[in-house]
């Protein structure tokens, strides 16, 4: 990892109507759009849905280098999250975050060490530390038959 | 708008070690890495570029519709935001960011007006009252010839 800080930068542009491309570098241009809830086409990703996105690639990426760090060994992680936005103080804003885990071990893994490191990389994400909001988690372990 | 509250839903699938894929509804996948800061490839969209995204995305959407609510007539927005990633009380966060826009407007715009509507659309977008960080609006107006 390169010292912190870090600053990451993100280019956006838009005319009056139409879709807004988000551009990074090397990285391939991602198109969003405004959500459904807020009369958006509902077929491309909006800051809302980007930012619950995030939450997850956050938690995913935080507990795969836990995980390696304490050598516990797993197949698959498939997780979704929701993120509840509600009207606080006249301003809208996101109130909360479930992160729904489930993670499939090897038979003969300790599904407590993979418990506690699902809980550890929630605790560690970079992403719900910078939001205002709760992140809640539940997880599901299945030990491969 | 829908009546709030709204539940804004994504899923993510990961193996030990690949990509991971994002997803939400309609929407077009997203294929995620870690950045390059944290040892990734840096050719794909990370939870830190994807917060930062949506920064500029919300930021975007926020002043079509205050411009258009306040018949200000525009013809181009580019806005890129700088994330400042730092550890703080033993926590890596987001702690500032710097949102930079540049807005172009037809000759004869009322030039103060588009100044107002910026800030206006920084003070109301609903992903930075998401956010702990501090933002902070760097603007440039461009009136065409």
């Amino acid at each position: 990892m390169q010292d912190l800080p870090h600053q990451y930068n993100v280019t956006a542009n838009a005319e009056f109507d139409g879709n807004v491309p988000l551009k990074v570098d090397d990285v391939p241009q991602l198109v969003t759009a405004p959500p459904a809830e807020f009369g958006g086409p509902g077929d491309q990703w909006s800051p809302e849905t980007l930012l619950v996105g995030a939450v997850l690639d956050s938690f995913i990426f935080m507990f795969r280098g836990i995980s390696r760090a304490s050598s516990l060994e797993w197949l698959n992680l498939d997780c979704s999250a929701t993120g509840a936005m509600e009207r606080v103080k006249r301003a809208n804003c996101f109130t909360s975050f479930t992160i729904r885990a489930t993670l499939i071990i090897p038979v003969d893994t300790d599904t407590g060490k993979a418990q506690r490191l699902l809980e550890k990389a929630q605790a560690a994400c970079p992403i719900t530390h910078s939001l205002r909001a709760d992140t809640r988690l539940e997880t599901e372990i299945i030990v491969e038959s | 708008m829908q009546d709030l509250p709204h539940h804004y839903r994504a899923t993510a699938r990961a193996a030990a070690d690949s990509h991971v894929a994002l997803s939400a509804s309609d929407m077009p996948e997203i294929i995620a890495a870690a950045p390059a800061e944290f040892g990734g490839p840096g050719d794909q969209w990370s939870p830190e570029h994807l917060l930062v995204g949506t920064v500029a995305n919300c930021f975007i959407l926020t002043f079509r519709a205050i411009a258009r609510n306040s018949r200000l007539d525009w013809t181009h927005l580019e806005c890129s935001p700088v994330g400042m990633l730092e550890r703080v009380d033993q926590t890596t966060r987001f702690t500032q960011f710097t949102v930079n826009a540049t807005l172009t407007v037809p000759a004869g715009t009322d030039t103060d007006k588009a100044q107002r509507l910026l800030h206006k659309a920084e003070a109301g977008c609903l992903i930075t009252q998401s956010l702990l960080a501090d933002t902070s609006l760097v603007t440039d107006i461009i009136e065409e010839p």
